[in-house]
C-alpha cells in the first residue's frame, strides 16, 4: 500500500468512522480501523459488530493494498499532525505502516486486513429515498424513548416498519412509548419491519450532519442488515432479533379530558417543577381545569417534596371534558416537550392511573404515551 | 477436516453431533462434560465451525468461516471464560453476552457462544443465563464446557443436551499422535502414557520440550522425599511452593505426576505391571513393592489425592504440601533411572 492524501481529509475520515470503533474487547481487531487503498481513493472502515461505518477519502494511490490499524493510536497521532500532505506506505515488515507528514514520521503496527470482520454488503433487497430533514426529525422523536438498560434487548431498539407509502418508527422502554409516522415518496414493494438498535439511529443523526441530499436506505433481502447511504459515509446497522411489543394496544383509544397548551410554556413550567421534584422521585403533578364562567381553562403544573418545598405554575389552556389530575415523572415530560419544542401540544387523559397521551397540534404523525405515577393527592 | 472434527478419540460423541447436524436437529444448548484436556474446547470450536461452514460436509476447516473461527476472529463466535486474575465468571459477562445474542449473525449463519468452565459461573451469572438457555433466540447455539458437572446448578444441567467426553485409550492416542502430528512412535508412546488418555495434555507436552524433563524432575523430587527423614522432608518440600496462582497450577501438575508414580507402584505390587505410566521406574517399583505393604501404598495415594483437592479448594499450598510429605511412607534406597 502506498498513497498520499491531505491530513485534514484523513482526519475527517477517521472522525467519521471512529464512532463505530468497538470499545468492548470481545474481538480485539474491532478496535482497529481498516484502511483500503483502492483506485483513486482511500476507504476507511470500522465496526463494533452492531454498526459498521465506511467512508472514502480522496487520495493519490500509487499502490493498492489494505491494513487494519489500531484506531485510537492512529487518530490521536493524525489529529496532532499539521495540515499537510500525508504519505501512507506499507512496504517494510508485514502489517506495519509508515506515515509521514511534513517532518514527522511514524511506524505503526497493525493487523492483517483479512482478519478484519467483513463489512456487510447490502446489495440485494429494496431501497427507499428519505429526506434527511424528515429522517432526523423522526429519529429525534423516538430514540429517547428506547430503553438504555440492556436486559430486554428488544426495547433498546427502534421498531421500524415500511408499509406501502409510510414509514413508522416506534420505541418504548416500559414506561413510555413514542410513535412517529413518515410519508414515503414512493411505495415499498412489501411490508417489512425490523428492530434497529437506537444507538445506530443516534449515530446516523450525527453522520447526517447538515446533509440536504436524500438518504438511501436499503434493507437486505434476508432482512438482517440495514444500509444507510449518506454523502459522507455508508452506515450498516445490525438488526435486533425478537418481537417488538404490540404497541398499538398501548395507545388509549379514548380519553376523558383533552388539554391543549403551548409547548414552550408547558416545558418551562415542567422544568421549574422538576427542580422541586428532584428528591420526591421526580413526581410532577398536573391539574387540568375546563373553562368556567367565561374564565379560560387552565393547566396547573406543580411539585412538592418534604425537604425542599413546593411550587405551582399555571398557564392558559383549552380543556375539553372533565377537570382531571395526573402525575408523571418530570424527566419523561421534559423529554417529550423538549422534542416537540414549539407549537401546541394536546395532553389526553382518562384517569390518574391510566396513561397520558401527548400529540402535537396540527400534525397527526406523532403519538407519545407516558405511564402516570401513583400519588396521594 | 475429517469425520473426527479434529478431535482425538470420542468418536461416538462426534458421530452423535454429526447425526444431529445432518438431520437438522441440533439442540440449542450443549453441555460438554469431561476432564481438562479431553477435547471439550476443540469439540465446541468444531461445532461452531460446523454450523457456519460454507461447504457441503461441515466442518471443512478450509472455508473462510472455518478458518476465522479456528483463529478466533469470527464475530459471531463468542468465547466466555474466566477473566484473568479471577476465579469465577461474573454476571456482567453474561449480561454483555445476552445483548450481543439478540443481534442477528454478523457474517455467519449462526451465533455460537462457548462458555468455558461453566462450573465457574457465579450463582447470579448462572441464574441470569437460565432464560437464554431455555429459549435462546433463533440462530443461536450455546456450548458450555465443564469438568465438574456437579458444581453446575441443576437448572442449567437440565436445559442443556449433555455430551460426555471420556479419556482416550492409550493405543488410539499413540496412533493419532503418530499420524496426525508426525511424532515418532517411541515419543508418542511416552507422551500418550504420561497424558493418561487426555489428548490436550499430550499435545501440550509435545509443544513444550521442557515438559518431559519436568516430569523426570518431579519423579526425582518424589524419590528424594520418600528416602528422607522428617526434618529433611520439610526442607525438600519448601522450594516446591510459593509464587501465587501460577505456582498453584504447577503444584497440581507435580502432584499428578506423583499420583501416577504411586499408581504404578500399586499396579506392580498387585502384579499387573503392563499399563505403567513410567515404565523406566520399574526397578524402583520392584524395590518399593518389596518394602511397602498395600495399606501403605493406599494411604500414600489417598494423601496425594487429598492434597490436590485441598489446593484446588484454595488451601494454603505450603501447608497442604507439608502435611502431604509427612504422610508419605519412607522407602530408602531408590535409584535414579
Amino acid at each position: 500500500m502506498r498513497l498520499s492524501c491531505l491530513q485534514e481529509n484523513f482526519k475527517r475520515g477517521l472522525d467519521i468512522v471512529g464512532r463505530a470503533v468497538a470499545t468492548r474487547t470481545t474481538l480485539p481487531i474491532t478496535q482497529d480501523v481498516l484502511l483500503v487503498a483502492e483506485e483513486s481513493r482511500l476507504k476507511l472502515c470500522a465496526t463494533n459488530l452492531e454498526i459498521a461505518i465506511s467512508c472514502w477519502v480522496g487520495a493519490k494511490v500509487e499502490e493498492e493494498g489494505s491494513l487494519a490499524i489500531p484506531a485510537r493510536l492512529l487518530s490521536e497521532f493524525v489529529s496532532s499532525l499539521p495540515n499537510d500532505r500525508l504519505d501512507i506506505i506499507s512496504s517494510g515488515p508485514a502489517n506495519q505502516v509508515q506515515i509521514k507528514c511534513a517532518r514527522t514520521e511514524a511506524h505503526i503496527s497493525g493487523h492483517d486486513a483479512d482478519d478484519f470482520p467483513p463489512i456487510p454488503s447490502v446489495g440485494d433487497g429494496f431501497s427507499v429515498q428519505l429526506d434527511p430533514e424528515v429522517l432526523r426529525k423522526a429519529i429525534g422523536r423516538v430514540v429517547f424513548a428506547a430503553a438504555t438498560d440492556e436486559s430486554r434487548p428488544v426495547l433498546t431498539g427502534v421498531y421500524t416498519e415500511f408499509e406501502d407509502r409510510s414509514l413508522t418508527m416506534a420505541a418504548a422502554d416500559g414506561f413510555r412509548l413514542s410513535v412517529h409516522k413518515v410519508a414515503l415518496s414512493e411505495a415499498v414493494p412489501e411490508k417489512i419491519s425490523v428492530i434497529v438498535p437506537a444507538r445506530a439511529y443516534s449515530e446516523l443523526t450525527r453522520l447526517l450532519g447538515d446533509q440536504t441530499d436524500p438518504v438511501t436506505v436499503t434493507i437486505s433481502a434476508s432482512g438482517t442488515q440495514l444500509l444507510f447511504h449518506l454523502n459522507s459515509a455508508d452506515m450498516v446497522s445490525q438488526i435486533i432479533q425478537g418481537t417488538f411489543p404490540n404497541y398499538q394496544q398501548l395507545i388509549p383509544k379514548s380519553h376523558g379530558t383533552r388539554c391543549v397548551a403551548d409547548v414552550g410554556e408547558f416545558l418551562r413550567s415542567t422544568k421549574i417543577a422538576s427542580v422541586f421534584a428532584r428528591d420526591g422521585s421526580g413526581i410532577v403533578r398536573i391539574q387540568m381545569g375546563p373553562s368556567d364562567d367565561g374564565l379560560p381553562g387552565k393547566l396547573v403544573v406543580s411539585a412538592r417534596s418534604e425537604e425542599v418545598g413546593d411550587n405551582t405554575g399555571e398557564m392558559d389552556a383549552v380543556v375539553d371534558g372533565d377537570a382531571s389530575k395526573i402525575a408523571f415523572n418530570g424527566r419523561y415530560l421534559t423529554d417529550v416537550l423538549a422534542e416537540l419544542s414549539t407549537g401546541q401540544v394536546a395532553l389526553e387523559t382518562t384517569s390518574p392511573s391510566s396513561p397520558g397521551v401527548f400529540r402535537p397540534i396540527g400534525a397527526d404523525d406523532y403519538t407519545h404515551v407516558v405511564m402516570p405515577m401513583f400519588v396521594q393527592w | 477436516m475429517t469425520a473426527t472434527w479434529g478431535l482425538i478419540g470420542n468418536g461416538s460423541a462426534v458421530a452423535a453431533l454429526r447425526h444431529s447436524l445432518t438431520q437438522d436437529r441440533l439442540a440449542h444448548a450443549y453441555l460438554l462434560v469431561g476432564p481438562d484436556g479431553v477435547g471439550k474446547a476443540t469439540l465446541a470450536r468444531a461445532l461452531a465451525q460446523a454450523v457456519n461452514c460454507l461447504q457441503p460436509d461441515p466442518p471443512c476447516g478450509e472455508c473462510t468461516q472455518c478458518r476465522r473461527i479456528a483463529n478466533g476472529l469470527h464475530p459471531d463466535v463468542t468465547v466466555v471464560t474466566v477473566e484473568a486474575g479471577k476465579r469465577e465468571i461474573g454476571i456482567h459477562l453474561i449480561r454483555e453476552l445476552q445483548f450481543s445474542l439478540s443481534l442477528l449473525p454478523f457474517e455467519g449463519r449462526t451465533r455460537v457462544t462457548i462458555i468455558h468452565d461453566a462450573d465457574r459461573l457465579t450463582t447470579e451469572a448462572s441464574n441470569a443465563l437460565l432464560k437464554t438457555l431455555e429459549e435462546p433466540p433463533p440462530h443461536v447455539v450455546l456450548a458450555l464446557t465443564c469438568h465438574d458437572e456437579e458444581a453446575l446448578l441443576p437448572t442449567i444441567r437440565s436445559r442443556c443436551r449433555r455430551v460426555a467426553l471420556n479419556p482416550v485409550a492409550t493405543a488410539e492416542l499413540v496412533q493419532a499422535l503418530e499420524t496426525a502430528h508426525g511424532v515418532d512412535r517411541e515419543l508418542a508412546g511416552t507422551l500418550a502414557r504420561h497424558a493418561r488418555g487426555l489428548p490436550g495434555r499430550a499435545l501440550a507436552a509435545m509443544a513444550d520440550p521442557e515438559a518431559l524433563a519436568g516430569v523426570s524432575r518431579s519423579i526425582a523430587q518424589l524419590r528424594a522425599l520418600v528416602a528422607a527423614d522428617t526434618p529433611q522432608r520439610l526442607e525438600l518440600a519448601a522450594p516446591l511452593t510459593g509464587g501465587g496462582g501460577a505456582a498453584r497450577e504447577g503444584l497440581l501438575a507435580l502432584l499428578r505426576v506423583w499420583l501416577d508414580w504411586w499408581r504404578d507402584l500399586l499396579l506392580v505390587k498387585t502384579g499387573c505391571s503392563s499399563g505403567l505410566v513410567f515404565a523406566a521406574e520399574m526397578p524402583n517399583y520392584e524395590h518399593g513393592a518389596a518394602a511397602l505393604g498395600l495399606p501403605d501404598i493406599r494411604r500414600a495415594v489417598a494423601a496425594i489425592y487429598g492434597a490436590s483437592r485441598q489446593i484446588d479448594l484454595n488451601v494454603n499450598p505450603r501447608l497442604a504440601l507439608d502435611v502431604l510429605v509427612l504422610r508419605l511412607p519412607k522407602v530408602p534406597g531408590l535409584t535414579p533411572t
